[in-house]
């Protein structure tokens, strides 16, 4: 658990680093956040809207570490369905309750506010910006995550990567949303939901070489 | 055909725990002591099932060496109540696959010819001791697809439940529950079939 407690550790200094950076860099030269000029409609952001998603996505990280990181009764950990079902529904998931919620809070301006909102969208670096920011505050997680199960699940490591990975993202993006103020469609499956899904590709690729049980070469043997 | 007996003990609020299990929990709890009884109650189970899928002793011993010392690796995380035969086969079956994997392009294989090439003809126990009729289901078990045949043995050989099966192979309890049920049609059918084995090893 330590070791989760420092990937989390890790996610809180990215997040710590990148509001000193915001705060002390001049506008036109910060790292996180390069929003052109000229607005997009989307600091207006509704403060229950924000909460209320916060708060929602939380729960679904929550739900995903209990269901993907955990492993019940059983050494194996739970059923490698169970780990996919973790990986495929949790970014589905954040984009569900990111349109219920939206639609919840925004149906007065809905849906040609969306449709304005979509056709001002943010350019392609401020999703840029958000994927990476949460991305980057997903690896620390991530690795924790890796780093506890290391060579321990000899059934399903790939399955068990995926899942460790879209808990991760989750968390990411649940750390991330709050400092990001924009509700365009576009933005929130590019910037927030496509790095959950990222991590959880990245996580089934590095399972089997880090939580796969392996062999030791027979002496003699290549 | 041996079915494997496991001695079971009764906790206080009524679960059935083999010996395994419970020495296990003392070994997790620091108890060095306790490996020895993990020892004695998993390694002939293991060293029988890795003896059956190699065919070579020495290999065999190597990889139930590794399945213990991955499971003595793994004892500071071990979940108290959890069963240790089904991670230990599962770990002893994947030290396999992968054993093989090491050996390079000409033994590497899928899982599936790895598995298939554990049994390349009946063991001659069986056909010593149970005769024609052994054989034939050893015959029809190697014909059957591995994931069929896997978890047919760890169910009538090694004696695990259903359960502890689906979780050896990473799949569901129905879905080993067919498995089984595929099996045992195949050896419904071969010994049915009523062919002599010596015209079948002819052919």
């Amino acid at each position: 658990m330590s070791l989760v407690a420092l990937g989390f550790a890790a996610a809180l200094f990215i997040a710590l680093v990148k509001q000193v950076l915001e705060a002390t860099m001049p506008r036109g030269a910060r790292l996180w956040h390069i929003v052109a000029d000229g607005g997009v409609p989307t600091q207006d952001r509704p403060f229950g809207f924000a909460v209320t998603l916060e708060v929602v996505w939380l729960l679904i990280a929550l739900v995903a570490t209990w269901v993907g990181v955990t492993r019940g009764r059983s050494m194996l950990g739970r059923s490698p369905m169970s780990k996919l079902a973790v990986a495929v529904v949790t970014p589905a998931a954040l984009v569900a309750t990111w349109l219920t919620v939206a639609v919840l809070w925004l149906k007065d301006v809905l849906p040609l506010a969306w449709l304005e909102v979509m056709d001002e969208a943010p350019s392609f670096q401020f999703h840029a910006n958000c994927a990476l920011a949460s991305a980057a505050y997903a690896v620390g997680p991530l690795f924790a995550f890796l780093a506890m199960r290391r060579h321990r699940d000899p059934v399903s490591p790939r399955k068990s990567g995926a899942a460790l990975g879209a808990v991760a993202g989750a968390w990411g993006a649940v750390v991330h949303f709050p400092f990001c103020s924009c509700t365009s469609p576009l933005h929130m499956a590019l910037g927030h939901v496509l790095p959950v899904i990222a991590l959880a590709i990245m996580g089934a690729v590095l399972g089997d070489r880090i939580l796969g049980v392996h062999a030791v070469p027979a002496y003699g043997s290549a | 055909m041996k079915i494997a007996v496991r001695d079971r003990t009764e906790t206080k609020d009524g679960a059935a725990r083999s010996e395994a299990d419970v020495a296990m929990e003392r070994y997790a709890a620091g108890d060095d002591a306790a490996f020895g009884l993990v020892y004695d109650a998993l390694a002939p189970r293991l060293l029988g099932y890795l003896l059956r899928r190699t065919r070579n002793q020495e290999d065999a011993a190597d990889l139930l060496q590794q399945t213990m010392l991955h499971i003595h690796r793994g004892r500071g995380d071990f979940i108290l109540g959890a069963e240790v035969t089904p991670w230990a086969f599962a770990i002893a079956r994947r030290l396999l696959v992968d054993s093989v994997r090491n050996r390079g392009p000409g033994a590497r294989g899928d899982e599936a010819s790895m598995e298939s090439k554990a049994a390349d003809s009946p063991r001659a126990d069986d056909l010593v001791h149970a005769g024609e009729l052994a054989v034939r289901v050893r015959r029809a078990l190697e014909e059957l697809p591995p994931a069929q045949r896997v978890a047919f043995e760890l169910v009538r050989e090694e004696g695990m439940s259903l359960a502890d099966a689906a979780r050896t192979l990473g799949t569901t309890v129905g879905g080993a529950k067919q498995r089984m049920h595929r099996a045992y049609e195949a050896i419904r059918a071969a010994l049915a079939d009523g062919e002599p084995v010596w015209r079948r090893g002819t052919r």
